[in-house]
């Protein structure tokens, strides 16, 4: 029975099961194209969850946790998804070191703003979509960015927050509920 | 409009409400066009979510990912060493012949070694100082020793054989378990302690082989 890397090809990205087996034999080119292939969701993701002032610094942190356990990817996922996962787990242990959690969820009744000032970069929804994402409290957006976003389930998010399916739920709710006027303006 | 209701919007644009709650929330959709507003705003919400668009960061984050990465070469990736089964088994295989070898060439089995065990003469490989299997001080430290050797070398080795070798310390630790708790009913057993000796020797040589087998793999 042999056992081998085996990366699997994936629709869309056919090259990256090579890049990946490359770049897990120390191949810091074939890395750079995954970087290339994939910071903009991954940046896009920790802007969206930790804001933009972290999102440089966090997104690197990423790709280098990324680099470092490459050895563990055995290509039973997409590359893409292997590394969405690396980039929840870097963020969620980025948010616990900040402690953003000491007004976790239901307790921080009122949005915060405290992101409005940093750069702004939106996607085709627009500038106000991405400004009211801001302003969701922390947990609320990060349920928000997961769920809605990222395609996360509630069980997923609870798990990875250590929080209740239901303020998962509630979460999601309350922020959608702050959300809908920045769509509708 | 009902607040108890609006609570509800989501769970019924996600599809996570009972059947019983869905009749409920529709019959009151139907007569609350406040509701109905609500529940499109929702909808409109989760429909711009999921188009967001990513962006691109403002600056090229490459340069300093790959300064970072070549700057650490110790937590590089390494290149994953495939061993097939028949190779593990081979490699245990040559293990054992040669401690049964160095068993012979040495005479009797090292003080305090169980020499009737069948694997008696694997104690002999240990290294001066190393631990013998009755030993349970010294046991402990080479178990330990050799598991942190192994750890620091898991990526060296396919799933495979992690796989195989998890499997194998996970029967001998419960034999070792076995024994041990016969023992605490009945200390003075030969039987017992001969058993409790012999898991233990194997267990070593089992770690010992899966050393071997990193240190061929760096």
């Amino acid at each position: 029975m042999e056992t081998t890397i085996a990366v699997a090809e994936h629709r869309g990205f056919p090259n990256q099961a090579s890049d990946a087996e490359l770049a897990a034999g120390g191949d810091v080119q074939a890395f750079e194209r995954l970087y290339r292939s994939h910071v903009d969701r991954i940046h896009t993701l920790v802007r969206r969850m930790l804001g933009d002032d972290l999102a440089d610094e966090v997104t690197q942190d990423v790709f280098v946790r990324a680099w470092q356990k490459l050895g563990t990817f055995r290509g039973d996922a997409a590359f893409g998804t292997w590394l969405h996962r690396v980039a929840v787990n870097v963020v969620l242990g980025r948010r616990r070191q900040l402690a953003i959690h000491r007004e976790r969820f239901l307790a921080d009744a009122a949005p915060t703003l405290e992101m409005m000032s940093g750069r702004d970069r939106v996607g085709t929804i627009g500038p106000e979509f991405e400004a009211g994402l801001k302003s969701l409290p922390p947990g609320a957006r990060q349920v928000f960015v997961l769920h809605d976003m990222e395609g996360f389930k509630h069980r997923e998010i609870a798990k990875l927050l250590g929080v209740t399916t239901g303020t998962s739920k509630a979460q999601l709710h309350r922020a959608r509920m702050v959300m809908r006027t920045y769509v509708s303006r | 409009m009902n607040e108890n209701w609006t609570d509800r919007l989501s769970e019924y644009l996600d599809g996570e409400l009972g059947r019983g709650a869905i009749e409920a929330l529709e019959a009151r959709l139907a007569e609350d066009a406040g509701l109905r507003e609500t529940l499109d705003e929702l909808r409109a919400v989760k429909t711009a979510a999921a188009n967001c668009a990513d962006a691109a960061p403002a600056t090229d984050l490459w340069p300093e990912i790959r300064d970072r990465i070549q700057a650490a070469p110790e937590a590089s990736p390494r290149r994953i060493i495939t061993v097939t089964i028949p190779q593990f088994a081979a490699a245990a295989g040559i293990m054992m012949l040669l401690g049964v070898g160095l068993a012979r060439m040495g005479g009797d089995a090292i003080p305090g070694s169980i020499g009737t065990d069948p694997v008696a003469g694997v104690e002999s490989q240990l290294q001066p100082g190393f631990a013998s299997a009755d030993d349970p001080v010294g046991y402990s430290l080479a178990v330990e020793d050799l598991e942190a050797r192994i750890k620091a070398g898991r990526g060296l080795l396919d799933a495979e054989t992690i796989r195989v070798l998890e499997h194998s310390l996970a029967t001998i630790d419960q034999a070792i378990n076995q024994a041990q708790a016969a023992l605490e009913l009945d200390p003075n057993s030969t039987y017992l302690n001969q058993h409790l000796a012999s898991a233990r020797a194997r267990k070593l040589r089992l770690l010992e082989n899966a050393t071997a087998l990193v240190a061929a793999s760096t």
